[in-house]
């Protein structure tokens, strides 16, 4: 007897118990929709985190010293670019303007005020040409800083999206001058919002050269210093910040540190792993129950068909066609239920997850917004999912068959 | 003849190597052997069957005879002594080689129908087909012809519960006869039926018997047997006697 032949006639034989077979399948319905409901969400936050993250930059290592001399700070500068050339993919200073008596930046006669609780505060930096780079920025109109903007210290900006918004509107922001400190700036780009231009978020930020950072600020403020380093790949970034960087410059400033938020987001990951694995662990119990459950059914079938089994055995059924025959039952039960459970799976884990990933949002405001995110199970969730609900209806439907097919066929066909 | 390979049944051919189609030598089926409830089914039997036989094995209920036709029919094994079908001792047999003899050499029809109540009767009489390893379309073709053979090629995706004691037996005899099985074992094939259906019944299996058939029927109805060719009658698991039946009924 072929394989085909097998399925098609479980197949039959579970329609004809329609309310059995469906309460049998619901145990594995249950069990798989609940282990996809539950590791697809935690995943999928897992997933929106670090979306999060490499938003703000990918590999980003944040550098702060504070109390070095000139020289040491451009030594620093050289050894990024010459012993870790091949650790640091590119690095940028992020000094942050401060301007009390300017108060803010003004276009024409419009003027964002740095005082204002209502406006919040505008991030102005000097970086150079790798600023937008290493901060995960891309440029939405014109073009980012170049080096030449910096060798010829050009009073040149690129603006985030909260300034374009506010400033122009629907106008290009491209060639317009904006007033920093006393001083004119033209815009050369704009870099695209992660927070949907809103006010009081890091897209209310603009870059300048940093090779203009003398001449706007006074010295006092040169004492502190900041970089942003973007490493070459997320496994060097310990070794950066734990050992290369601190190594260098610890003895040569006050304060150093060099931190990133990957490492703390793998600690999150780490952890949030092992939910997944706990949460899908303690669903899959249930999946267990309900291949138990299979083998319940399957052997009160085998009892109350003991009578067809010999019928089939006297006609020339053999031993393995009986086992056949009632394990691919067992497997298209599970099988079955392994497919409405993925379905069944899927939106709950669009429901669930979308939920969780929406609290997250709301909780972690200081991330940027991630937009069209959905929470969907992956693909290796699901074909595993399939494949256990499938091993799960085969190794219990294995007695019941077995049981089955030793059978004697005239005691079998004794039976009423 | 019984081995594994499963050429198409045109090209099986029965293999008339023995001429004698049962030779059972001092067999004997006993069950709870030793023990105070034994019980001798079947105490030293010896019979030889010839190829085209319509043999009748009549005895009263308890007289061995089902056990006789179970071991015939490769459905269970003697306690002692050995069976020969065509030659070939079954008693040495593996179960899956009895389920190749049972498939293609022999079609059973029982007192209680036996047919698989979910399956239509179609799907009865292709059943053995199936298990046989044919086409879709040659055993459907088959099982088509076997029903309308007996009459029921308007009820074929009919279930056994829709249909009447002596249709479903006509459905139980397309399945025996549905592979052309050079033997037919019967037991009590007329005990559920009217007298009418359990002639129509037993004139269907003399016609198969003309055909070349060889035909073993259990009865405990005297009159019934006389239908056959030869009687051995049955008592206490012993035969008694083996005498020349009429071939026909008396009207």
């Amino acid at each position: 007897m072929n394989w085909l032949q097998t399925v098609r006639m479980a197949f039959k034989s579970i329609l004809n118990n329609k309310v059995r077979s469906i309460l049998t399948m619901l145990g594995i319905i249950i069990g798989v929709a609940s282990v996809i409901a539950i590791v697809s969400s935690i995943q999928g936050t897992s997933k929106l985190q670090r979306l999060q993250y490499e938003a703000m930059g990918v590999n980003r290592i944040d550098v702060f010293g504070y109390g070095g001399r000139s020289k040491d700070w451009k030594d620093f500068e050289e050894y990024l670019d010459t012993e870790l050339a091949d650790k640091v993919s590119a690095w940028s200073p992020q000094i942050q303007y401060y301007d009390w008596q300017s108060d803010g930046v003004q276009y024409r006669t419009k003027k964002l005020s740095n005082d204002s609780d209502n406006n919040g505060w505008t991030n102005m930096y000097f970086g150079n040409e790798h600023y937008g780079e290493v901060s995960n920025l891309t440029i939405s109109a014109g073009r980012d800083l170049s080096k030449a903007d910096c060798d010829n210290r050009a009073k040149v900006c690129v603006i985030g999206e909260t300034l374009r918004k506010y400033f122009f509107g629907a106008m290009s922001p491209i060639g317009q001058e904006l007033r920093i400190g006393g001083k004119s700036f033209e815009i050369v780009g704009v870099y695209k919002g992660k927070f949907s231009g809103k006010l009081n978020t890091q897209d209310q930020m603009l870059v300048m050269p940093y090779t203009l950072q003398s001449s706007m600020m006074s010295t006092s403020y040169f004492d502190s210093k900041n970089y942003i380093i973007k490493a070459a790949a997320t496994e060097d970034i310990a070794e950066l910040t734990e050992t290369l960087l601190p190594e260098y410059m610890q003895s040569r400033c006050e304060s150093f540190s060099a931190y990133s938020d990957s490492q703390y987001q793998e600690q999150q990951e780490a952890s949030s792993n092992l939910l997944a694995l706990l949460g899908g662990g303690v669903a899959g119990i249930s999946l267990l129950v309900g291949g138990i459950g299979i083998m319940n059914i399957m052997l009160v079938s085998v009892t109350e068909r003991t009578r067809e089994i010999g019928i089939r055995m006297a006609i020339g059924a053999r031993k393995r066609d009986i086992i056949g025959q009632f394990l691919v039952e067992a497997a298209v039960v599970s099988c079955c239920g392994g497919v409405i459970g993925i379905i069944v799976g899927c939106f709950l884990s669009a429901i669930l997850g979308n939920f969780m990933v929406a609290r997250q949002m709301a909780q972690n405001t200081y991330l940027p917004s991630i937009e069209h995110f959905t929470v969907l199970p992956s693909i290796g969730l699901i074909l595993g999912a399939f494949l256990f609900s499938a091993l799960l209806g085969i190794i219990f439907g294995l007695y019941p068959a077995n049981k089955a097919s030793n059978l004697q066929p005239v005691d079998a066909l004794r039976t009423q | 003849m019984f081995g594994k390979n499963k050429p198409p049944i045109a090209e099986q051919q029965t293999d008339y190597s023995s001429d004698l189609l049962i030779d059972v030598r001092q067999m004997s089926k006993i069950y709870n052997e030793g023990k105070e409830n034994e019980v001798r089914a079947l105490d030293n039997i010896s019979l030889t069957v010839p190829w085209g036989e319509f043999l009748c094995i009549l005895g009263q209920s308890g007289s061995g005879k089902s056990t006789l036709m179970n071991i015939l029919g490769c459905l269970d094994i003697p306690t002692y002594g050995t069976y020969y079908l065509n030659g070939q001792a079954v008693s040495d047999m593996k179960p899956s080689v009895l389920s190749g003899i049972r498939n293609r050499e022999i079609g059973f029809i029982f007192q209680g129908f036996n047919l698989i109540p979910a399956l239509t009767a179609l799907e009865n009489v292709e059943l053995p087909l199936i298990y046989r390893g044919l086409g879709r379309e040659e055993r459907h073709q088959l099982a088509v012809d076997a029903l309308t053979s007996v009459g029921l090629e308007k009820r074929m995706s009919h279930r056994p519960g829709e249909m009447s004691g002596g249709q479903q037996q006509r459905v139980a005899i397309a399945r025996a006869v549905a592979a052309k099985p050079p033997i037919i074992m019967a037991d009590e094939p007329t005990g559920n039926l009217d007298s009418a259906s359990g002639l129509d019944i037993m004139q269907k299996l003399t016609a198969l018997n003309e055909q070349g058939t060889s035909i073993i029927l259990i009865t405990h109805d005297n009159h019934l047997a006389q239908m056959a060719r030869r009687i051995v009658t049955i008592q206490d698991g012993r035969i008694i006697s083996d005498e020349a039946g009429k071939g026909g009924l008396d009207e």
